[in-house]
């Protein structure tokens, strides 16, 4: 057990911190409603409202009784995944999340592995023939990082591949109107498509995913693929690049040796990446008439629902907390000099 | 300790003369043109040590790098046995058999090892990939070779950083001494290690050479070192040789100013003292 645990201590620790951060994030929500200018039940109420009215919203969310108590109960609901229930709307902050956030997550997801196959493809291409038309060209896009909007690639997508050449579905929804839906096992749309068996379902999901996934890919690969070609040409112009080929390695080992090297910067990229990729999928999912979060936010703010704010608020940084812990992982895992005690600078 | 020949049945590479000739490299574009190696012409053929001295930025190092095959010349070649160079990395075989019997090692065997892995994994792979043993008799050759450099085959499990400089550099030459080289090639090897440690090295080196009769090319800006490994010098300014001799000839009786000025800094510093 002990060398076992010697040898994955690394990643254990990593794993173990995530509740300890998880409830910073959970401190600062409970802070931030509190610190509101004014009184928050006004915020969200106006002034019309009884003394009863006001009782009540005041209880629900969280701010009756003295701040120990307050603390208590919030964080007594936060260890029963309870977030309260929304003010609007009076449904379960959770179970709106619980529906609406796996949609959007599988849509930023999808974008960002797309993204990556195409990054590392391009930037092979790059690394191996520099001067070639294609490595050209990506270099070219790579140039014009974040000088694209997601929204201005879906509508412009929207204009060509549907309105005009008809290759495309209809931006309303993810199915087509004869499609049946499947039913709701992981909540991942499209992974529930996949568990129904039915090719027709998953066929239509996955055109009707193209143009969101292709703006994302479209608006965000240049960001990793300029910084991947630099630590690439870095890592190649290295001696240890240079040893490498003279111990008569292969040259896909050679290969494999610099992307390896190259690849860390990137992947903390792709964690920070995830994070736009979350905002640009609410963005589209209202211009292609999806379900998820983007919908429900909206509302939200707009009608300054502070329960489902403070709950986004833990539940989005949960999701970023797990994001960087795979980022902090698979870097440790190319990079051993990164596991903490392993003495090395990284 | 004594330098490494391996009891390990390894063939043994062939290797007559490597010859540069009409090298020349250049570096940067238009006005920042900079010529590092200028139409340079050296033989160094098996079984003798040339030292190849000179001030940073004489070229010494490209030269290095173009003789290891590492880097390609923008004119001339350097010539295997009669052969183009270039034309042996063409081909697959020839490549092998040239990794195998010219091998550099560098100044900073820090950056020289890939960080990321084991320093087993450096040593071993010339011996998997170049004299095409298996696993388990790569280990074997690179836990025999760094055991002869002086140092415990539990040291090839730690990566390169876990390492001292001397361990590092010894590691170093073990990677290119594993596969019985007949021309090691010296790039700086003792300028970034401390005294004591740099007089080890350059027995190390200058044993394995008398042993196996391997050249060397061993490139220093320090003459002392030179002196020390070589039995000829190379003298070496703005990437032409300028003078070149028996060691006893150069610090003798130097003819060219430039030589004069390095003999005269030994000579002031003591013969005694390395790089």
């Amino acid at each position: 057990m002990r060398p076992w645990l010697h040898h994955n201590g690394w990643w254990l620790r990593r794993l173990l911190l995530l509740p300890v951060h998880l409830l910073v994030f959970a401190l600062v929500a409970f802070a931030l409603v509190r610190t509101i200018p004014g009184d928050p039940v006004l915020v969200v109420t106006g002034n019309q409202i009884s003394d009863d009215q006001y009782a009540d919203v005041q209880r629900r969310l969280g701010l009756d009784g003295s701040l120990a108590h307050q603390a208590g109960e919030y964080f007594g609901r936060l260890l029963r995944l309870d977030l309260g229930d929304s003010l609007i709307t009076g449904r379960s902050v959770t179970e709106e999340f619980g529906s609406r956030l796996p949609q959007t997550l599988e849509l930023a997801a999808l974008g960002l592995s797309v993204s990556l196959v195409v990054v590392l493809a391009l930037s092979a291409v790059v690394l191996l023939r520099p001067r070639g038309v294609i490595s050209r060209l990506a270099m070219a896009y790579a140039r014009s990082a974040g000088a694209i909007p997601e929204f201005a690639v879906a509508v412009a997508g929207i204009f060509v591949f549907y309105a005009s050449l008809h290759w495309l579905p209809s931006p309303l929804g993810r199915l087509g109107p004869d499609d049946p839906v499947p039913t709701p096992v992981t909540r991942f749309p499209l992974l529930d498509a996949v568990l129904t068996g039915n090719p027709q379902v998953v066929g239509s999901m996955l055109l009707h995913l193209v143009l969101p996934v292709f703006a994302m890919v479209v608006a965000n690969s240049a960001v990793l693929l300029r910084l991947l070609c630099s630590q690439l040409e870095v890592e190649l112009a290295r001696p240890a690049t240079r040893f490498r080929i003279s111990t008569g390695a292969p040259r896909w080992v050679v290969l494999a040796s610099i992307y390896r090297r190259a690849l860390p910067a990137t992947v903390t990229m792709s964690g920070t990446l995830f994070g736009y990729m979350v905002g640009g999928a609410v963005v589209l999912e209202g211009l292609f008439g999806f379900g998820g979060m983007g919908q429900y936010l909206t509302d939200a703010v707009t009608s300054a629902d502070l329960t489902a704010l403070q709950g986004l608020l833990v539940v989005i940084a949960a999701v970023s907390l797990v994001v960087f812990l795979l980022v902090d992982l698979i870097n440790m895992a190319l990079d051993p000099r990164r596991r903490p005690g392993s003495g090395g600078a990284a | 300790m004594s330098a490494p020949v391996s009891t390990t049945t390894i063939r043994a590479g062939r290797l007559t003369s490597v010859a540069a000739e009409g090298l020349s490299r250049h570096f940067g574009r238009g006005a920042e043109r900079f010529t590092a190696v200028a139409e340079l012409d050296l033989e160094i053929p098996v079984g003798r040590r040339i030292g190849i001295v000179g001030e940073s930025g004489s070229g010494k190092s490209t030269l290095a790098r173009m003789i290891a095959g590492l880097d390609e010349p923008d004119e001339g070649d350097v010539v295997v046995d009669g052969r183009p160079l270039r034309q042996v990395l063409r081909s697959r075989s020839q490549r092998v058999e040239y990794r195998r019997v010219v091998q550099l090692v560098a100044q900073d065997s820090m950056s020289s090892f890939d960080p990321l892995r084991t320093v087993r994994d450096a040593v071993r792979t010339p011996a998997e990939q170049l004299c095409g043993l298996g696993r388990a008799a790569a280990d074997a050759l690179a836990d025999e070779t760094v055991s002869a450099l002086g140092l415990s085959p539990d040291l090839l499990d730690r990566r390169p950083h876990e390492l001292s400089g001397g361990q590092r550099q010894r590691c170093s030459l073990a990677r290119a001494m594993v596969v019985q080289p007949r021309l090691i090639v010296c790039d700086e090897v003792v300028s970034a290690l401390d005294v004591s440690v740099q007089g080890q090295v350059l027995n190390l080196i200058k044993d394995y050479c008398e042993r196996t009769g391997a050249a060397l090319a061993f490139v220093s800006h320090g003459l002392p070192a030179t002196a020390f490994v070589a039995e000829e010098l190379v003298v070496m300014r703005h990437g032409r040789i300028v003078e070149r001799g028996t060691c006893d000839e150069v610090l003798t009786a130097p003819a060219h100013p430039y030589t004069r000025q390095l003999v005269a800094a030994f000579r002031g510093r003591g013969a005694g003292s390395a790089a």
